[in-house]
């Protein structure tokens, strides 16, 4: 009986769904949209676009020139003076002019000193750290490449993976679970919430079904959404080129972290008994829990504070857990049987929550 | 007459979104939030935790190698180590990298026996990656300047000539764009909300019926968005430059920046009416309006700039009057100067005009139906 009841709620709200279907959309793009918008960061944020002004084109010249474009950092276009690498700079096309001088070949040949002025738009000190230290990584791979013997010591880089995992790549991983985060709780939220707004929850109240099947309803209803939304993402990150390595861990923790935020929204929509509350609480919640929980590297490389609280929350174990299965490292200091049993924690005390709120809620009507 | 009817529809819209809860946290929460995180965050943006292991521990230009590397202001933090407690740390992930100074490092040095560091880097990503990649050079550069191993060898040097005299704090640049956002977003979600309003309450038919000109009433839900956008947003900048986050202004830039505000929220409003009278439910004002303000920080370059953006994109963000707002408060809050800002306000102004002239005859039509 209850399960038949809750069948139906079920059924009843995705019947909703296409009533109503501008915020259904909304809802189900909302993901994506999120996707978007931090692919455009990515973009934004990948390279460092600057001039090169070169006043001779002798071995040493081309050697520099070529040295600062392997300096991990550049976007680099040459330009014929100064005065239009500084036009550049006033119109967003640059935020650096570097100047290779007249004899900078013959100079760097016969060991005298040349000087290379750079035009920098010092817009924020991160921004101009990371020319200002680039530079010195171009005049270090200079000397290295075509006079190895001037410096005394070499090194070498050892790094922990045989392939770099692009930051885009990266960064859209961190999004899927931020796009469940709001997904779920907008779904969740939404359909409990719903039932306030319309005055249809005195009639579920005064049906002869149980509880916890209005509530099981509600719960599998969003986890229908949030499927399509998930579903929705995943298309997208396929088309961004990236590719799962580890099929189950994937699919198992987006069920757990969906149904962990769809319970979660069901508590927050029977609380707020309003639609126009669950939107916002949704974004509020999820962006910061976004960007603290190991978006763009471990939380342990961040700040104290920042990954304590990260640590309480279960989306930064999701984000780990989704990394392991697409990049396959493991970017947490949580051992995997730790980290599952966290995220099967929250499932259960979520599930909880969104009963006892409902049941509160219920009440008090 | 009409200027009666106006202050009382801006007081009694100002009124109910004082009053309404939802509405603030609508209005704020999500840039307050984003807020929050900036700060939480500003420490870690500096670079990641390393490792230093110096196993020439007698050795005076590895002692010189280890103090600059400790002392490097491209990372979030440098704790020398034992090779054991480094591997550790870095297993664990508590560093991003290791930097060992090899055994015989100074005497390899001075019997021309060229050393090797090494440089362990936890690539997880090329953007914290190349922060540390970035970092090495940096740390052998500033080694040979100083001298502890003879003479410079390498004959480059920068002369750097910078366009601001101070580089502005990272989340001071980040905080500007954060209160372009919630001017535009308090603008666009109050004078939405304003609209609908009427429709969901019933009051449009009082409205259709009262003797005060259509022109007069939008003009009034226009004016009580603009003027919550002006509150929120100068509350906002004036907490970030009491926490020293954004520098005080003069007097005549303080003026500049509130007129951009003012036009930027003029904007918004104008959006918010026509997504308002369009829409007519809360629920879906409320849901577009957060996006498409997100969408509007994100074109405008966010937590970027926008040359950092690439050509196609630059192009969009020409067209987003968040891009101008953005420019002219980073001019005058950040940098110090009006250069540029009355051009910037007066494409603002455009803007402002577009949004009004295509949401108030939407609005009309509404009323009038």
């Amino acid at each position: 009986m209850g399960m038949r009841a809750a069948f139906h709620i079920m059924m009843n709200d995705l019947r909703l769904n296409l009533v109503s279907p501008f915020a259904t959309i909304l809802s189900l793009i909302v993901p994506v949209n999120f996707l978007f918008l931090f692919v455009l960061f990515a973009v934004g944020g990948a390279k460092v676009p600057v001039s090169v002004v070169m006043a001779g084109n002798g071995y040493n010249d081309l050697a520099f020139l070529h040295a600062l474009g392997t300096a991990l950092t550049f976007h680099i276009q040459r330009v014929p003076s100064a005065a239009i690498g500084q036009q550049l700079i006033q119109h967003h096309g640059s935020v650096a002019t570097i100047q290779i001088p007249s004899g900078f070949s013959g100079k760097v040949a016969h060991q005298q000193t040349a000087y290379i002025p750079l035009t920098l738009n010092n817009l924020n000190a991160d921004f101009a750290n990371d020319v200002r230290r680039a530079i010195p990584l171009g005049i270090l791979n200079f000397y290295h490449s075509v006079f190895p013997s001037v410096i005394p010591f070499s090194w070498k880089e050892v790094d922990a993976y045989a392939h770099n995992v692009t930051f885009l790549g990266y960064l859209s991983v961190s999004i899927q679970t931020v796009a469940l985060l709001i997904g779920g709780l907008l779904f969740g939220g939404r359909g409990s919430a719903r039932e306030w707004e319309l005055g249809t929850m005195k009639e579920l109240m005064l049906a002869p079904i149980r509880p916890w099947s209005v509530v099981l309803g509600k719960l599998c209803a969003g986890m229908v959404n949030g499927i399509a939304s998930a579903a929705l993402v995943w298309v997208v990150l396929l088309l961004l080129g990236l590719r799962l390595l580890a099929w189950g861990q994937f699919v198992g923790v987006t069920l757990v972290t969906m149904l962990v935020f769809i319970s979660l929204g069901v508590a927050i929509g029977s609380v707020a008994k309003s639609q126009f509350v669950v939107t916002p609480f949704a974004f509020a919640l999820g962006l910061p829990l976004f960007f603290i929980s190991g978006a763009f590297g471990p939380i342990s490389w961040s700040t104290p504070a920042v990954a304590v609280i990260a640590r309480v929350f279960p989306v930064v174990y999701a984000n780990a857990a989704f990394q392991h299965a697409v990049h396959g490292y493991w970017p947490i200091d949580t051992a995997p049987v730790w980290l599952w049993t966290i995220l099967l924690a929250w499932a259960v005390l979520a599930l909880c929550v969104s009963w006892l709120a409902y049941r509160r809620a219920t009440a008090q009507h | 007459m009409q200027f009666q009817t106006f202050r009382a529809i801006v007081k009694k819209d100002l009124a109910t979104w004082w009053r309404s809860p939802a509405i603030l946290a609508v209005t704020v929460f999500p840039a307050l939030i984003l807020m929050l995180v900036l700060i939480l965050q500003a420490a870690a943006v500096t670079g990641s935790p390393v490792a230093i292991v110096n196993q020439d521990s007698g050795g005076q230009a590895a002692a010189t190698l280890q103090h600059i590397a400790q002392n490097y202001d491209g990372f979030y933090r440098a704790q020398v180590m034992t090779k054991t407690e480094a591997e550790k740390d870095y297993q664990k992930l508590t560093v991003a990298g290791v930097l060992i100074i090899p055994k015989g490092f100074s005497a390899e040095i001075a019997h021309n026996q060229r050393p090797t560091l090494t440089w362990q880097v936890r690539n997880f990503n090329n953007d914290s990656a190349n922060d540390l990649r970035r970092a090495l050079p940096d740390i052998l550069t500033t080694f040979l300047k100083s001298g502890a191993i003879g003479k410079n060898p390498m004959h480059i040097q920068v002369q750097e000539h910078d366009l601001h005299a101070k580089d502005a704090s990272f989340v001071g640049f980040n905080m500007i764009a954060v209160v372009v956002m919630l001017v535009l977003q308090a603008g666009i979600v109050n004078s939405g909300l304003a609209a609908v309003r009427e429709w969901e309450t019933g009051s449009v038919k009082e409205l259709l019926m009262s003797p005060a000109w259509p022109l007069t009433m939008i003009l009034g839900k226009v004016g009580a968005g603009v003027a919550a956008s002006d509150i929120t947003g100068g509350i906002a900048l004036i907490a970030a430059i009491a926490a020293g986050i954004v520098p005080a202004p003069g007097v005549g830039l303080a003026l500049w920046a509130f007129v951009i505000m003012t036009l930027t929220a003029i904007v918004g409003s104008g959006i918010g009416v026509l997504l308002g009278a369009a829409l007519r439910a809360t629920e879906r004002v409320s849901g577009l309006s957060i996006s498409l303000s997100f969408y509007l920080f994100f074109l405008a370059g966010g937590i970027t700039d926008i040359a950092y953006l690439p050509r196609w994109l630059q192009a969009v963000s020409s067209y987003v009057p968040n891009t101008y707002a953005l420019g002219a408060l980073r001019q005058t809050l950040l940098y110090g100067s009006d250069a540029g800002v009355a051009l910037d306000a007066g494409v603002l102004a455009v803007a402002g005009a577009i949004a009004l002239v295509i949401g108030i005859p939407v609005m009309r039509r509404g009323l009038s139906h």
